[in-house]
């Protein structure tokens, strides 16, 4: 009789121990899933490299500066209807309203490069954004500043910087 | 009785040993998923091509010299020359030295032995490897190439590389 007692109370407290063990192995899991899929990727360094190729790729051709593309205020005006550049983003975070994204591009004259103010500009975008690339804080948007040298077809050399600023901070950083 | 006793000590030593394995697996799994998985999810642009330094490059060989393209120059030159040379170290050193640590820019063969030329203004050809101590070993480094081809085994090789390897 007392035996059975015995063999009861043992078996309530493997219970006990089952549970214990249940419930730290599935917590770990749930902490380890939450490590991984917690914080989002973020994708805004790929999106200004991808803005930044859609308009160097605009702008030169074949090793060339597209002809009547400089100091042409037309193309200026129309800028991000001939790059194929749509710049709309989704309606949430209120980010219609205050826009996610900036490009600035800017020709100098090759020989006097980088001492010498730009000839042409182009931008396009939210511009307040551009204060903040002073910071380097992935809270704040995500700038990428590249350059690259062409010729028109007159053999005028140039330097193209294209400025990509991305913010898309509410949904890339946690 | 006596023998009662052992055995429910060896069932409680059992079940300690079968509690510390299950919380060792653990942790190692959490420390792993913390160091390992956890960390930067920022999602970068491929690295094996750059568009901007093959426009630069394009752009490079189309520019002109009196008469004569760069292009055509290379295709008869042994080496580059000075105003090729210079115009080169100019555009790829001051564009794209900050986005890469080693820059380089000259012929290259399609030959077993010595496969690249050294030159004047981007000096030898850095090997894509970098050095490390034997038992470590060696590993490539990230880097972009690009080749124009200038006859049957002469080529132009821009070589952009995101850490500096051996020469």
């Amino acid at each position: 009789m007392r035996n059975k007692m015995n063999k009861h109370g043992a078996d309530k407290l493997i219970s006990v121990y089952w549970f214990a063990i249940l419930f730290i192995v599935a917590a770990a899991i749930v902490y380890m899933v939450f490590i991984f899929y917690g914080e989002p990727y973020d994708v805004r360094e790929l999106e200004a490299n991808t803005l930044t190729n859609q308009v160097a790729g605009c702008l030169s051709e074949a090793g060339y500066l597209k002809p009547n593309l400089f100091n042409n205020e037309e193309f200026k005006e129309n800028f991000l209807e001939t790059c194929d550049i749509n710049l709309d983003v989704e309606d949430v975070y209120g980010w219609k309203e205050q826009g996610q994204y900036y490009l600035e591009i800017n020709f100098y004259d090759f020989g006097t490069y980088p001492n010498s103010q730009s000839l042409f500009e182009i931008s396009e975008g939210n511009l307040n954004l551009k204060s903040d690339c002073d910071i380097d804080n992935k809270n704040f948007p995500f700038c990428l500043e590249r350059e690259f040298y062409v010729i028109d077809g007159e053999d005028n050399r140039y330097v193209v910087s294209i400025l990509s600023i991305v913010r898309k901070t509410e949904k890339n950083v946690q | 009785m006596f023998n009662n006793k052992n055995a429910q000590i060896g069932e409680t030593i059992t079940w300690v040993v079968a509690t510390l394995i299950i919380i060792v697996i653990l942790a190692f799994s959490i420390f792993i998923a913390s160091f390992y998985l956890g960390g930067d999810k920022s999602v970068s642009f491929s690295e094996e091509s750059d568009l901007l330094a093959s426009k630069s490059l394009f752009s490079y060989l189309l520019t002109t010299s009196g008469e004569e393209k760069i292009y055509d120059q290379l295709k008869v030159e042994e080496n580059l020359n000075e105003f090729n040379g210079n115009l080169a170290l100019r555009i790829f050193k001051s564009l794209y030295e900050d986005d890469y640590e080693d820059v380089w820019l000259g012929f290259v063969f399609n030959r077993v032995l010595f496969p690249a030329k050294s030159n004047e203004f981007f000096g030898r050809r850095p090997t894509g490897v970098k050095g490390g101590d034997v038992n470590f070993g060696r590993r490539f480094v990230p880097s972009v190439s690009e080749r124009i081809k200038l006859n049957e085994t002469k080529f132009l090789e821009l070589y952009l590389g995101e850490e500096s390897s051996i020469k």
